[in-house]
């Protein structure tokens, strides 16, 4: 990013954005590879720029204090909750939602059904992954993250990339059966046991000591 | 509406705050900040994000210390092997913070700074011994963390510091450490009581050094200074191990909030200290971290 250095009014160093009369900045966003330019309120999170200016809506508010998932977008590849992300601070950031996946690896993009999905939206959909689909874009988004930088996760990893996404559903085992085909895991078969009672919410189990 | 800076060096944030404007803000990951302005607690005239700062971002483990840059994120600690070689119950511990997304953007440097008692990683580093570099334009200062957190949210950081590094002194090679962390609502909710023990004994189980940090139970790490007294120098069975859990018991008196009454948060912390302690000095379970 460029900065403005010397900045006498602000005593000297670093960029300063200054609010207008309306009580906005201008900033760039990088959105799913393109930029866009939007004026924001300093105090403006990321869930409400994408979803109101950008009209990107597949990033969802649900709690609103970074625990539910529904918000997920991509951050430099991170899972983050846009809901608890300064939409000013994104400047110089590559964000990615849900709208951004596209079908890769030579799998995707064959047409008809499902085309253009990336391998986990496919998953997903073949799974039936889910009821109302409120939660879906976090868990897929989750998941992406995950595989972008461990291509082989184990099933705890997987778990532990869910933790923190609620599906008010229950959809969890099909979840878990959606993942586990995007993730190259053995199948369960049908709606896998231990699935729901493992905790996706919960992580891998811990061992529990003294016990 | 609040104006936004953005320094890009240490001494250019140290010059922004050292101009004492009522109203500022600092923002690093901004997950407690962002949590503050929307409960309307927080109404920044100027937030000063520390995003782009420079060369805050290390683990460095040297021989007698570890140092944390404070705008390390809380993710990128939990993963990091050298982290998890020198000081596996810290580094998993951090992994015990929220969720992923908040991990991914929350810095050591902030938690620690908000100062917010329903939190893992300071009761074990006021465990491990653990002091922050604050730095200002007057100069810098080392401050242990259980000195440095003095109270529901605060600090002793003066308006123009900065927390720029955690220093962590390496345990000998005898020194196992235990975290315990006891949730009452959900899997990644914050602890209700957490519990992180450091025991130095030799092989026949006489303890020279026994430290017991409680977390979220008060407004900062709560820790009785007299463990080892309290043994009298003797091993760590079972028995010791209850009756310092008594000890912190009677002493202790907790907070009660949606995670657990005083009275409740009181009994746990008295089972929990003495559980960790087992875990550390007989379980063979020592050096980790465990969500109960």
């Amino acid at each position: 990013m460029t900065a403005l250095h010397e900045v006498p009014a602000e005593g000297g160093g670093g960029d300063v954005k200054v609010p207008d009369a309306d009580g906005r900045v201008p900033v760039v966003l990088l959105v799913n590879g393109a930029p866009h330019r939007v004026h924001v309120r300093t105090t403006e999170v990321l869930l409400d720029v994408l979803r109101e200016d950008l009209k990107l809506v597949g990033a969802r508010n649900g709690c609103g204090v970074g625990m539910c998932g529904a918000c997920t977008i991509l951050r430099d590849g991170r899972a983050v909750s846009s809901c608890l992300t300064l939409a000013v601070l994104c400047e110089g950031a590559d964000l990615r939602t849900i709208e951004g996946l596209r079908g890769g690896g030579g799998e995707g993009g064959e047409g008809g059904e499902g085309g253009g999905l990336s391998r986990v939206q496919r998953a997903f959909l073949e799974h039936r992954a889910f009821q109302c689909s409120y939660c879906t874009s976090g868990f897929i988004l989750a998941l992406e993250a995950l595989l972008a930088v461990d291509s082989h996760p184990t099933e705890a990893a997987v778990r532990e990339a869910f933790s923190g996404h609620l599906c008010r559903c229950g959809s969890y085992s099909r979840i878990m059966a959606a993942a586990r085909q995007a993730a190259g895991l053995p199948s369960r078969g049908g709606l896998a046991r231990g699935a729901v009672t493992g905790g996706v919410t919960g992580c891998a189990p811990d061992e529990e000591p003294g016990r | 509406m609040a104006r936004l800076l953005r320094p890009e060096t240490v001494s250019q944030a140290l010059r922004l705050l050292a101009d004492g404007e009522v109203g500022t803000k600092l923002v690093a990951g901004g997950t407690a900040v962002m949590l503050m302005m929307r409960a309307g607690l927080l109404f920044p005239e100027r937030l000063v994000a520390l995003e782009h700062v420079a060369d805050l971002d290390y683990v460095e483990v040297e021989p007698d210390a570890v140092r944390l840059g404070a705008l390390t994120r809380l993710r990128d600690l939990e993963r990091s092997v050298p982290l998890a070689s020198a000081l596996p119950t810290l580094a998993r511990a951090i992994g015990f913070v929220a969720n992923h997304r908040v991990r991914n953007r929350a810095t050591i440097g902030g938690c620690l700074s908000e100062a917010d008692y329903a939190s893992d990683p300071p009761a074990v580093l006021a465990s491990l011994g653990a002091r922050v570099r604050l730095r200002s334009v007057r100069g810098e200062r080392e401050v242990p963390v259980t000195d440095f957190l003095v109270g529901y949210y605060e600090t002793v950081l003066e308006h123009d510091e900065l927390l720029t590094e955690v220093v962590i002194p390496r345990p000998g090679p005898r020194v196992r450490t235990t975290y315990l962390k006891y949730v009452s609502r959900s899997a990644e909710d914050r602890p209700c009581v957490g519990v992180a023990a450091y025991v130095d004994a030799d092989e026949s189980g006489r303890t020279e050094e026994v430290r017991v940090a409680v977390g979220a139970a008060t407004a900062n790490p709560f820790m009785l200074g007299d463990v080892a007294q309290m043994l009298g120098g003797g091993p760590l069975d079972a028995g010791a191990c209850r009756a310092v859990g008594e000890a912190y018991e009677r002493a202790i008196e907790p907070i009660g909030d949606v995670r657990g009454s005083s009275d409740y948060r009181r009994k746990v912390t008295g089972r929990l200290v003495a559980r960790a302690l087992e875990t550390t000095a007989l379980s063979g379970h020592g050096n980790g971290a465990f969500r109960l």
